[in-house]
């Protein structure tokens, strides 16, 4: 019977991340705890039989991308094979959709989720995530004639906003006072997100640093757009997600992740991708 | 011994009772038209004749041969009752051709399917043992049967190319290429113009003359008496009256016989 | 002009995804269509009643969803034990998805032949399998060509669905070009749709002259 409600409990959740609503806060978090008849190693026992980490991702430069030659590579990618090199298991790349990471997760087609994934108290509650490791916030991205003009809470009087829905980028332009007279819009992407500012259908798209470093490069369709210096919202940190209590799993995981930034590997990958600045897990 | 004897047939859809009990007999050679108004029974007792439509009763003798007898309780198989009603030809009062073969395809389609099968099973088909020269004697069977309907100039055609009159032609042919025992219609001009009536009534007549035994439901009163050696007139589901047209039609004793002629006379007095 | 082979090989690859659900899908669910129809025309209540429930069942619920459920649901319910691969589990939904829309086309299609063309394949006595196959068939294809045309350019499009369960299709990979921040690509891929669902059509308006030779 309790399988029974966990598996109804994991439809509902494919649902409801079928339709975008991130539903389930702290109420999933207890009943997950009271069906899960694991021991706390049996999820590591798990991996190490198979002897693969598979890790979810989607592609977003400058985390997780295919280079010219069509080899996958990033900050991510690189950050989770030596972090692997380190478990004794090989990294297998899956890609997912995003919206479906915690049912990816929870029904074992992934083992992690390693893309630039925001720790929020609601996702702690449904996975266990590591110690952070980077750090990132929210920008304005908009048009380059603009740039100057953003800057003062007074301009953004009939300017539109745009974020992705559920983001950190939507609370902050729903929240903060700096946008209170503008009006706001949410997309179902970031992406789309600078395609509305691209377009002129919005101003101003509140989006991720770290999204806004691969997006806006030279070369771009967007090398039109720019982020608006100086104004940054919502710091927030980067983390790895596992399976809600997997104890074991996430002790080898930190202790793994803190080798490669104590022998100087993970700084090295933080400058070759520019996101050193931003590295937050430092060598003891 | 007659050729057909049809005894006792009942039939009910449910709770209505269809056919109460029908009995006749017929030589070989013999027309047998049957008339009566819609409801009667008459199309249904011609369903019964070819197994469209099992009877609840009754028995069907075809010389010596019982093709039906509801007293005989043993499950008929597909292949058996296929056998059976191979004795019966039945014309369409829709035609019902098929519409993507050719009016010569029309025809030997279902010869060449039988010998086939027959042959392939080391039996005969209509006493050739060789599938090529069965598929010979079938083309020519089909040729002769459509000069016979006067559609020799059409036998390439599609059906949708051809008038109703034609079409019913056709389906004339293609149930008499299968050299049925007892050839039935079921009111083969009721969905035609009038104006192409006469063309299929005169096939029908020409058949006659050839010895075929028939059974004709029609509401051609003119057509019946011309062409009928027996007549049987049906209401609710009985034999009212039968006998030759000059008994039936010219002087019907039963009073119901004479309603329904009378309004057919009425009928064609005002055209 | 190296940015767009670049871009147009990785649609291409994508799209390659694209097709092979076409094609095992139209390969599968045709016949399989076909089977589910004389199911739901079954004269055996019970068999009826479970296959009309289950078309109704996968034409009542999106095809996303069943996606979903075919993915997720073995391993959640297993643990993870059992599971399909992506593309399967995409070809299983499909397959069942369109087997069961095409059924209700193929019912359509047969019940609409009239009761005397059947009449008259018995009175000549053949069997039912020759009324089905040398009679009826060919006037269910013309008058099915139509709608199953219509469903199965509507497949071209679905396979785009398949994204949901992280298979790489030719949306998903313009989708991430749009990460990249080149906007094009999406639109670009229309063209390859387009393309596709073009030579259909002509396919269809092919078959369907080819088959104009009768009326029925």
């Amino acid at each position: 019977m309790k399988k029974f409600t966990a598996v109804m409990l994991s439809a509902l959740m494919a649902v409801t991340a079928l339709t975008g609503c991130s539903g389930g806060s702290g109420n999933s978090n207890s009943d997950t705890k009271t069906n899960t008849s694991q021991t706390s190693s049996a999820d590591w026992d798990y991996i190490k039989n198979k002897g693969e980490l598979v890790i979810g991702i989607t592609y977003f430069e400058p985390m997780n991308y295919k280079d010219d030659s069509g080899k996958l590579t990033g900050f991510e990618t690189e950050f989770a094979e030596s972090v692997c090199k380190e478990l004794g298991v090989k990294p297998v790349f899956q890609k997912i959709d995003w919206d479906s990471k915690e049912v990816e997760l929870k029904s074992k087609t992934i083992d992690c989720i390693w893309n630039g994934l925001t720790i929020t108290d609601e996702r702690k509650a449904n996975m266990d995530i590591s110690v952070p490791y980077m750090e990132n916030k929210q920008v304005m991205v908009t048009k380059k004639e603009n740039a100057e003009k953003f800057t003062k809470a007074e301009n953004l009087k009939d300017a539109t906003v745009v974020a992705e829905k559920k983001s950190a980028g939507e609370d902050v332009a729903k929240e903060y006072e700096f946008f209170k007279d503008a009006s706001y819009v949410s997309v179902d992407s970031q992406a789309k997100a600078l395609l509305e500012v691209k377009s002129g259908t919005a101003d101003i798209a509140v989006i991720d640093y770290v999204m806004s470093i691969g997006t806006l490069s030279s070369g771009s369709d967007y090398s039109d757009l720019q982020v608006v210096e100086g104004k940054d919202f919502a710091p927030e940190q980067y983390g790895v997600a596992i399976r809600k209590d997997s104890t074991e799993t996430l002790k080898k995981l930190n202790e793994a992740m803190q080798k490669v930034a104590d022998d100087g590997t993970l700084d090295k990958i933080g400058k070759k991708y520019n996101l050193d600045s931003l590295l937050i897990l430092k060598s003891k | 011994m007659s050729f057909l004897k049809v005894e006792d047939i009942k039939k009910s859809f449910g709770k209505t009772v269809v056919l109460k009990g029908i009995s006749f007999s017929l030589e070989k050679g013999e027309v047998l038209a049957i008339i009566g108004s819609s409801g009667s029974g008459k199309t249904t007792l011609l369903r019964c004749l070819n197994f469209l439509e099992e009877a609840d009763g009754g028995k069907v003798t075809v010389v010596e041969d019982v093709l039906f007898d509801s007293s005989d309780s043993s499950a008929k198989s597909e292949r058996e009752i296929r056998e059976k009603r191979l004795n019966f030809g039945l014309v369409f009062q829709s035609f019902n051709l098929f519409p993507q073969y050719t009016v010569f395809e029309n025809i030997v389609l279902a010869p060449k399917i039988l010998a086939k099968e027959k042959i392939f099973k080391k039996e005969d088909y209509q006493g050739i043992t060789d599938y090529k020269e069965a598929v010979k004697m079938i083309n020519d069977t089909a040729n002769s049967l459509l000069e016979k309907v006067g559609l020799s100039h059409k036998s390439n055609e599609y059906p949708c190319n051809l008038s109703g009159g034609q079409q019913q032609r056709v389906a004339i042919a293609r149930a008499l290429a299968l050299n049925p025992t007892v050839l039935c219609f079921d009111e083969p001009t009721s969905a035609l113009d009038p104006e192409l009536t006469g063309e299929v009534l005169n096939v029908i007549k020409g058949l006659k003359s050839s010895d075929s035994t028939m059974i004709v439901v029609t509401h051609e009163i003119e057509f019946a008496r011309d062409v009928a050696d027996k007549i049987i007139f049906m209401a609710d589901g009985v034999i009212v009256e039968q006998g030759t047209p000059q008994q039936v039609i010219d002087n019907p004793q039963n009073p119901r016989t004479q309603a329904f002629l009378s309004r057919f006379t009425q009928l064609q007095g005002n055209l | 002009m190296e940015q767009f082979l670049n871009v147009t090989e990785q649609l291409f690859k994508g799209f390659g995804e694209n097709c092979f659900i076409f094609i095992i899908t139209l390969l599968l669910a045709l016949p399989i269509g076909l089977i589910v129809s004389m199911g739901s025309m079954s004269k055996f209540r019970p068999l009826k009643f479970l296959t009309k429930t289950v078309v109704w069942i996968i034409r009542g619920t999106p095809l996303m969803l069943q996606l979903f459920v075919v993915f997720y649901i073995p391993p959640l319910m297993s643990d993870g034990q059992v599971s399909f691969p992506r593309m399967q589990a995409a070809l299983i939904a499909f397959v069942i998805n369109y087997s069961a829309y095409l059924s209700e086309i193929y019912r359509g299609g047969i019940e609409s032949i009239p009761k005397g063309q059947y009449e008259a394949g018995q009175v000549l006595g053949l069997r039912k399998s020759h009324i089905f196959f040398r009679i009826i068939l060919l006037q269910v294809i013309k008058r099915i060509t139509a709608p199953i045309g219509n469903e199965i350019i509507t497949l071209v499009k679905d396979t785009s669905l398949a994204s949901v369960i992280a298979i790489p299709e030719i949306l998903m990979n313009a989708k991430d070009f749009s990460m990249e921040g080149l906007i094009w690509p999406l639109f670009y891929s229309a063209l390859f749709f387009l393309a596709f669902c073009g030579i259909l059509t002509l396919l269809f308006s092919f078959i369907e002259k080819k088959l104009d030779f009768f009326k029925s």
